[in-house]
């Protein structure tokens, strides 16, 4: 970890470019005032001196001052814009997982019928597709053309609200659209993992057992096959969540979904360092939970294995 | 088991590693060995913002025509901030395309001709070196007449039109889509809404309501001192008023102040305010207020007002609505600036620091601080005691912030807002056009995209050969082209849109600035009549050589010219003076003196280099070898 972290330092300011160098397009600094950014930001410093001063800082839990938004690192991360993203990512991950598991175990049970085709091409078409394009489809269509949904924001601007439940409300009605579109392009790829290896599970001698026990095909199918062929598509759920903080940059811009993915581009972009260093850090420590939580859910699926 | 430390293995690692590095450097030592010796040919990058394709089509018409009289330009699209680093900070580059506005304007352009500025990070990208263009500088900053101010201004322009460090290629129209029920919209500035436009707009034949205005960008803190971009300022130039304000011709003109005038000298100024303007709070706006809000701005040194920071002295209140600012020294711009510096109350700020994130928001224009929800909207509401009581017209004014474009166009096609003033692709122009509902607004502005050339690098340090590029350069075919007609062929250095600055003679009597087609015959003239280089291609490969006229007849002598003939054959080897460019020329033996004077002052170095590498490469090969052995 500490190692990602001294490599992360590294490489953004091995970016060509420097924060100032959008400020000083828009706005006519004189070149004295440059110059005084510059050296309130510690940038005229040796880089292994700006180093030593993020890892001290670091230690003591403070991760900087983010030079775009003039506020704590904590502050900017911490802030709606993580709820936000959290609130569009685990919903949408969470749908697209769910269909995806029961489209694939129905897909692999019934393998080779048409139905099964036909989710299958489907799936593989979603897989494919843009996601800025169907973002910007899916606006097309319900927000300019029919007024059923808004066409970005997470609320109504200026509204004001009777009560929390309105404000939840009017909060969902703006989440569906670019919930749908995130979970139209991940169904894809979790349907393809379930049906994948519940192919390879139904081949296996319990389940030919198990029918011939002459146990209902329901149960055979949820119980005994599809449990067991959880195992992978956990693994890639595990570390599909822990890049959720890391937010959906092209849905969340399409949208105009005030959330991670867009402060992290628009980081990127201002060469904001702290911000920056700031999000890949949290990314790296959740990866690492995730990877843990990963394993002891195994322990639950499968009793083989224990810790 | 565990993990034992074998020495040999690090050792070996540590050898392997610096064996590396040694060869990367060597190779890099190398390259530059042999770029050095190479004469100078006419082959350049021109590098441009890759997320524009007019700029990038601009940069690939411009390799073409180049190409056809043997100059070989090398379209380079790159990453904005990319360009920016290595055109401003490391001056590494050939020739470069940009937009900077302030490269066309009046009030702005002093900084980029000033040959201090010709440092990394600084504005004189393309090293400008020119002892009367300084001093034109400084004159024309401290120039308060228009008069004065004209003359300096049409003198830099010739300067610059003779000297060719850039050359505009277009100008883009300023664009502004509103719905067609609203109206009472003014000029806009460059890039954002004019303030006057929140005070005058309103819906066609009535009063009130909410006027909905799409933000490209949230604001970055709460505070007007801390602002990022021109999109916060639009919010901040709702909230509050200033003393002055840029009229539909960009003049500075009366608002709080109903009157001002200054010392002959230009050092003093007095303003008059108007006696019934207040704050949202209710207290008077007194010159100790107009006091404080410059006080601020030169204590705190604050970079958004870098300019008033550096030329604002001290001010003194004569009485409650009188006030004397002293400056420094005469600055040509002072008005232009005040447009945008806002007037805060002191009796609110004096307790707040400068940079706070969210500082009490009690402003002096004509609305108030209601509502914000971060990334979401700002809210403002109508004062209801402004000093004009017949603005604002609307009771309610929401910034709504949407970054993306394509969505900003949608949502102004679904009718969720009303006004958007950015960047519209040309290609989405036709959209808005057809829409019944929206009205596109375009308008002649001072943006200005440019081609830079880099004056420190040989050949192009030659005024004939940028002279002859500007031939080149197809300004028409890009506005028609790429651009869509929504814009102007640039034929000047001054913006024709500030009525006045603009010296309309350049044109005409520099006709590589007035050329807006490529003409290739004048360009070829212009490279037959340089004094600094021949331009020939002296390898036959179609692309051209430039031979350096001073050295031609001095310094050759009878043995460097023996041992080109006799290595003219075969290859020359490493560490001679000889070139491969020498093999091919047979036949006039004043180029071939010529390009041996040239090369032979930048051999030894780089083939000492060379050797030191190789041998540094066969210790470490030896090394590496008895180490893997050992084991």
């Amino acid at each position: 970890m500490f190692l990602f972290i001294t490599i992360m330092f590294f490489i953004f300011r091995l970016m060509p470019g420097n924060p100032i160098g959008l400020i000083l397009e828009q706005y006519n600094l004189t070149p004295e005032a440059a110059q005084r950014l510059i050296h309130l930001w510690g940038l005229d410093k040796p880089v292994w001196q700006q180093y030593l001063i993020y890892i001290k800082n670091l230690l003591k839990g403070d991760m900087g001052i983010s030079y775009v938004y003039n506020a704590p690192v904590s502050s900017v991360i911490f802030s709606r814009k993580l709820l936000n993203t959290l609130a569009l990512l685990i919903s949408a991950h969470g749908m697209a997982l769910l269909i995806g598991m029961i489209l694939g175990v129905w897909a692999a049970w019934r393998r080779g019928t048409p139905i099964d085709i036909g989710t299958l091409v489907t799936a593989l078409v979603l897989y494919t597709i843009p996601v800025f394009w169907l973002g910007l489809m899916l606006l097309m269509m319900f927000a300019v053309h029919v007024h059923w949904f808004p066409l970005s924001g997470t609320i109504t601007p200026a509204r004001s609200y009777k009560d929390i439940l309105q404000y939840i409300g009017d909060y969902l009605w703006h989440l569906t659209l670019p919930m749908i579109s995130i979970t139209l392009i991940r169904l894809g790829g979790d349907f393809l993992i379930m049906r994948n290896t519940m192919i390879n599970v139904v081949r296996e001698d319990y389940i030919t057992t198990a029918i011939a026990k002459g146990l209902p095909e329901k149960i055979v199918v949820w119980k005994h096959a599809a449990r067991n062929a959880l195992l992978p598509i956990v693994t890639m759920a595990g570390l599909d969540m822990a890049f959720v903080v890391s937010g959906a940059v092209l849905t969340e811009t399409v949208f105009g979904w005030d959330g991670i993915g867009k402060l992290t581009y628009e980081a990127a972009i201002n060469r904001d360092y702290p911000v920056l260093q700031g999000l890949f850090f949290i990314l790296v420590v959740v990866v690492l939970l995730a990877n843990f939580l990963t394993d002891l859910m195994y322990a639950y699926l499968d009793p083989r294995v224990r810790y | 088991m565990g993990l034992r430390f074998n020495t040999k293995i690090i050792a070996a690692s540590i050898i392997m590693t610096v064996f590396i590095v040694s060869m990367f450097a060597a190779l890099g030592g190398a390259l530059r060995a042999s770029a050095a010796a190479k004469p100078l040919k006419l082959k350049f990058t021109v590098m441009m913002p890759s997320y524009d394709p007019v700029r990038i089509r601009a940069g690939e018409l411009l390799a073409d025509y180049a190409s056809k009289i043997g100059i070989k330009i090398i379209p380079k699209p790159v990453d904005f901030n990319y360009e920016i680093g290595k055109v401003q900070d490391q001056h590494d580059f050939d020739l470069y395309i940009l937009g900077w506005s302030g490269k066309n304007m009046p009030m702005y352009i002093s900084e980029f001709i000033r040959s201090s500025e010709d440092r990394p990070g600084g504005y004189n990208i393309e090293g400008v070196h020119n002892a009367t263009l300084d001093k034109l500088a400084d004159e024309l900053d401290s120039a308060i007449d228009f008069k004065q101010q004209q003359q300096i201004i049409w003198k830099i322009q010739e300067i610059l039109a003779d000297l060719v460090p850039w050359i505009g290629i277009y100008t883009r129209y300023l664009t502004q889509v509103w719905s067609v029920d609203w109206t009472g919209f003014h000029k806009e500035y460059w890039g954002y809404a004019s303030p006057m436009t929140w005070r005058t707009v309103h819906k066609k034949g009535q009063t009130g309501g909410t006027f909905t205005v799409i933000l490209a960008d949230d604001l970055k803190s709460e505070n007007v001192y801390l602002q990022k971009s021109i999109y916060e300022s639009m919010v901040w130039s709702a909230l509050y008023d200033t003393l002055v304000y840029l009229n539909d011709s960009y003049m500075p003109r009366p608002w709080l102040a109903y009157k001002y005038e200054h010392s002959a000298d230009g050092k003093v100024w007095t303003f008059y305010l108007v006696h019934n303007a207040t704050f949202h709070d209710g207290t008077p706006i007194t010159a100790e207020d107009v006091k404080f809000s410059f006080d601020i701005i030169k204590k705190n040194n604050i970079p958004s007002f870098s300019r008033i920071a550096q030329y604002y002295d001290h001010a003194e209140v004569v009485d409650k609505y009188t006030i004397k600012v002293y400056l420094k020294k005469a600055y040509a711009w002072f008005l232009f600036d005040l447009a945008s510096m806002p007037i805060i109350p002191e009796h609110v700020w004096k307790n707040v620091p400068w940079n706070a994130t969210k500082p009490p928001k009690v402003g002096s224009g004509p609305f108030m601080w209601a509502k914000r929800v971060e990334g979401e909207y700002v809210e403002l509401v109508k004062y209801p005691h402004y000093w004009r009581s017949d603005m604002p017209k609307v009771d309610k004014l929401v910034f709504r912030i949407i970054t993306n474009f394509n969505s900003a166009l949608l949502a102004m096609q679904a009718g969720e807002a009303d006004f958007y003033v950015y960047y519209i692709p040309t290609s989405a122009v036709n959209t808005v056009k057809n829409n019944p509902k929206l009205h596109l607004n375009l308008q002649a502005g001072f943006t200005f995209y440019y081609l830079g050339f880099n004056l420190r690098r040989p050949p192009l340090d030659d005024v004939w050969l940028r002279r002859a590029i500007a031939y080149l350069v197809p300004k028409e075919q890009v506005v028609e082209g790429p651009l869509n007609g929504l814009g102007k062929p640039c034929t000047w250095y001054i913006s024709p849109y500030f009525d006045g600055y603009n010296d309309p003679n350049v044109p005409k009597k520099y006709p590589w600035i007035g050329s807006i087609q490529p003409q290739l015959d004048k360009a070829k003239e212009m490279l037959a009549k340089s004094d600094k280089y021949t331009y020939k291609d002296i390898d036959n490969d179609g692309i051209l050589e430039a031979i350096p006229k001073a050295h031609t007849t001095t310094t050759t002598t009878t043995t460097t010219t023996s041992t080109t003939t006799t290595t003219s054959t075969t290859p020359p080897a490493p560490g001679t003076s000889t070139v491969t460019v020498t093999k091919t020329v047979t036949s006039t033996s004043t180029v071939v003196s010529t390009t041996t004077a040239t090369t032979t002052v930048k051999k030894g170095m780089p083939s000492s280099q060379v050797a030191a590498a190789i041998i540094l490469i066969i210790i470490f090969l030896i090394a590496g070898i008895w180490i893997a052995r050992r084991k």
